[in-house]
């Protein structure tokens, strides 16, 4: 019952902050720009409008994984936030799912709009499915390998009592092990932070690594054949994540979540530095081209994780 | 009406996305529909937005006299767009062909052409070479209280 | 092995706000060959413009094109000046330099924008348009509207300009000034910026001038052209000022190129603004006598040809116009094949290309008996032969 809950509120909450998010993101941008920016419902009155629309399906377009993508897409976020939530609630429950569960979560939106963009059968979204495509490869194995640091740092807390490796995996043996001081306070943490950090850029898939949307290029690529409500599933699904990564980081890097005493300042803090660190890189770069950006977490930020990995090794 | 008709209209009323079609206009009108985006007017505070695509389209910005290559592009685009969908005709061009109603190349007012495609289709008209963007924003805004 | 994708971009593409086909063939995300269709924006101007009369022309080839509206005018009116054989007062030339000029301005700092646009750098975009808004109010006060213009006229100007209005002209420009050298600073320095446009699209002088570039494309590339010095019309021989060239002839030059010349267009207007001499705007015109005229004009995008040939009566009986993108558009074929995606839609919208001016229809006739030689199943069975003989090759 307890579960259901948390999930229940998990889901709910990331939806709303996500939204919530989302029109922050709006708004700084619109004050970069000079301009006035949206008012805070906005990013709902698009969902309920995308809602209430027509779903347009192309005649070339295979249709039950057109139409699944988004689902699968917005479940897996709302797998993610379930088990992030449940961490930030109750640290000490029995196994809720650890790093690697949630790390399989979060490559599900860029894998189901692939999924959609291959479905659609636009020439488009099948060049924008192939940049999304070079784009997990290129950020994947340094997002992975940024974990690396929070591992270590949790197998040696657990290694007093006896080391238990796969124990470490564990999200609240990460927690746990930062009570003492988070993981991006040392050098290898920090660093594995700032490759995380660029991950998440490509992962909400905002400029410098929008290469599959681009709207001038490929006038919305994965996304352009979308409409009604699996549009709104797809912005949903983008929004949560506007959420879900920077509490992952937070969770993993930076002491995680609480509510009590300090926390309740510093969480909010925590998250709005992630968010206007995204928004500023956001308006102050344009769009790169996607073999640059490939190059760009092949050859800087691959080599940062592994420098960050084998750190921390000597700590 | 339901309460869920009502919703809908809400998010409708509040989130307008607006896809540009240039079916033969000088240009005027479309820089002052880019126009309206920036600093000065900001048509996003009151949620309107450039969409890429006639599929997350709500509304079809027509500028310019529709020409007999555009016309069939113009009738393809309207039935692309996902419905409910306003179809608002900007400029003198697109209203009433202005200055090229004798133009050889002249294939129909826009009203007419989407008019065969959805007879009921809602059309909006913003005359003016180019309209003012104030009067833009005016002809949008009225356009969606009247829905 | 190739296996070849065909991405269209158009003919309604968010790329540019004009409807126009651009057909790329791609292996991967590399362009490999490229085909260009315009005419959907054909609007059949000429044909409009010739049942006009002399007075009402202006105010069609206004509108060719939106950005160029005081270009087009310009060029149509010495055509006409030329035939009759007026004499313009000075105060009236000095206008046309003043709104010709302000034009530059609006429309150099619209292409920046919009370049920052394409490639996904929308602040780049909000700020340049924002410090555009200064320049259209300029036009607005001193020709009444904030794009077409409708100022000039056979034999001079509309409307003259009062002191009130060259003051303000003047403050517009300083408000726009400061903002310009950061943008040029930026530009210049930017890492990102020019990582993304150097060496991409690259035109170079050899193909400039074989393909027969203008404007601030062909200045990109190293040729120093510009009717304005070559072929002084307005008050261009009366001010002071340089033309800018760039070396390499990639994106990132023609970017510097016009913001650099967007600097220049201020130093023309001060000048004009405190040299305006006194006098009429507005010389008398009775009547165009038969004669040919021409009359060319430097728009932003390039040199802007008016050809109008009078037979005495009320109106042109032949009006010929060919706007600089129809020069530009066949440098694509030399800067964008072998590029990828990415890279083709910046270079495609780096001639700044208009394509309502470019609008053309294409036939094939015998010159003497104006008999149609080729129709489309002709011009379609030749492209057939054409794609068959590449094929073999490849």
């Amino acid at each position: 019952m307890q579960t259901i809950l948390i999930v229940v509120a998990a889901v709910l909450g990331s939806i709303v902050l996500g939204l919530l998010f989302s029109w922050v993101d709006r708004l700084v941008t619109a004050r970069i720009q000079w301009r006035k920016g949206p008012p805070v419902y906005q990013p709902l009155a698009d969902i309920v409008k995308l809602l209430g629309k027509e779903t347009v399906v192309s005649e070339s377009a295979s249709l039950w994984p057109f139409l699944l993508a988004p689902v699968l897409g917005f479940a897996g976020v709302c797998a993610a936030a379930a088990i992030l939530w449940a961490v930030a609630i109750n640290p000490d429950a029995s196994f809720v799912g650890d790093l690697i569960v949630v790390i399989y979560f979060l490559t599900f939106p860029s894998l189901v709009l692939i999924l959609g963009a291959s479905a659609s059968g636009n020439p488009y979204g099948a060049v924008g499915a192939g940049r999304e495509m070079k784009l997990v490869i290129g950020y994947e194995l340094p997002f992975v390998l940024a974990m690396v640091p929070a591992i270590v740092a949790a197998g040696r807390a657990l290694s007093r009592p006896g080391f238990e490796l796969a124990g470490s995996f564990k999200l609240s043996a990460i927690l746990q092990a930062q009570q003492n001081g988070a993981v991006a306070g040392s050098l290898a943490g920090f660093l594995a932070l700032l490759c995380a950090m660029a991950v998440m850029q490509a992962k909400l898939g905002v400029v410098p690594f929008d290469q599959p949307e681009a709207e001038t290029e490929l006038t919305g690529g994965v996304i352009l054949e979308y409409s009604g409500p699996a549009l709104a599933m797809i912005k949903l699904m983008r929004a949560m994540l506007l959420f879900v990564l920077p509490l992952f980081i937070i969770t993993v890097f930076w002491g995680g979540v609480s509510l009590r005493g300090w926390g309740l300042l510093a969480t909010p803090l925590k998250v709005v530095v992630l968010l206007v660190v995204v928004v500023l890189m956001r308006n102050t770069n344009p769009r790169l081209r996607i073999e640059q950006a490939m190059k760009f977490f092949w050859f800087i930020v691959t080599p940062v994780a592994v420098i960050a990995s084998v750190l921390s090794a000597y700590a | 009406m339901s309460v869920l008709d009502k919703v809908k209209l809400w998010g409708l009323k509040k989130s307008p996305w607006v896809y540009h079609v240039n079916t033969g206009a000088c240009n005027n009108c479309d820089i002052e529909v880019l126009e309206l985006l920036t600093p000065r007017f900001d048509v996003e505070r009151l949620g309107v937005l450039l969409a890429c695509s006639p599929r997350h389209a709500d509304a079809l910005l027509v500028t310019g006299i529709c020409t007999r290559q555009a016309r069939p592009r113009l009738q393809e685009i309207y039935r692309q767009t996902a419905k409910p969908c306003l179809v608002v005709c900007l400029g003198a061009c697109a209203c009433t062909a202005g200055i090229f109603h004798d133009a050889w190349h002249f294939a129909g007012p826009v009203d007419e052409v989407i008019r065969e495609v959805d007879p009921d289709a809602k059309i909006i008209y913003i005359p003016g070479c180019p309209p003012k963007p104030e009067a833009m924003i005016a002809g949008i805004a009225k356009a969606l209280q009247d829905l | 092995m190739t296996h070849k994708t065909l991405i269209p971009i158009g003919p309604y593409h968010p790329l540019q706000e004009e409807a126009e086909f651009f057909q790329l063939y791609c292996e991967g995300e590399t362009v490999v060959d490229m085909d260009a269709r315009i005419s959907y924006n054909h609007r059949g101007i000429e044909g409009v413009s010739m049942n006009r009369t002399w007075d009402q022309v202006p105010y069609v080839v206004e509108r060719v094109c939106g950005i160029c509206s005081a270009s087009h005018p310009l060029a149509y009116v010495q055509a006409v000046e030329e035939i009759a054989e007026v004499e313009v007062p000075e105060r009236a030339l000095y206008v046309r330099t003043i709104i010709n000029e302000l034009e530059r301005i609006h429309s150099h700092l619209l292409w920046f924008g919009l370049a920052g646009h394409f490639i996904g750098y929308n602040t780049v975009f909000m700020w340049a348009w924002r410090y555009r808004e200064p320049c259209l109010d300029a036009l607005e006060v001193v020709t009444g509207s904030r794009i077409n213009y409708a100022n000039h006229t056979v034999g001079g100007s509309r409307k003259d300009l009062t002191p009130e209005m060259v003051k303000f002209v003047g403050e517009r420009l300083d408000e726009i000034e400061g903002p310009l050298d950061m943008f040029i600073t930026t530009a210049l320095e930017d890492p990102i910026l020019s990582l993304r446009l150097k060496d991409v699209g690259v035109l170079t002088e050899q193909d400039a001038r074989a393909l027969g570039a203008c404007g601030p494309t062909a200045r990109a590339s190293n040729v120093p052209i510009d009717v304005r010095r070559d072929d002084p019309y307005a008050a261009y021989d009366r001010v002071d000022w340089d033309v800018m060239t760039c070396q390499n002839g990639d994106v990132f030059d023609k970017v510097v190129v016009r913001l650099l010349e967007t600097k220049e267009a201020i130093r023309i207007l001060r000048q004009a603004l405190r040299d305006l001499p006194e006098g009429p705007v507005q010389a008398s015109v009775k009547e165009v006598p038969p004669g040919e005229g021409v009359g060319h004009v430097e728009a932003p995008r390039g040199e802007t040809f008016h050809f109008v040939k009078s037979n005495g009566g009320a109106g042109p009986e032949r009006h010929k116009i060919r706007a600089p993108s129809f020069n530009n558009v066949p440098t694509f074929r030399a800067s964008c094949i072998g590029q990828p995606i990415a890279d083709v839609t910046i270079t495609l919208a780096s001639i700044d290309p208009c394509y309502s001016c470019t609008e053309r229809m294409a036939v094939v006739a015998d010159r003497d008996t104006g008999e149609e030689l080729m129709n489309f199943a002709d011009l379609v069975k030749l492209s057939r032969q054409k794609t068959e003989e590449i094929r073999k090759q490849l």
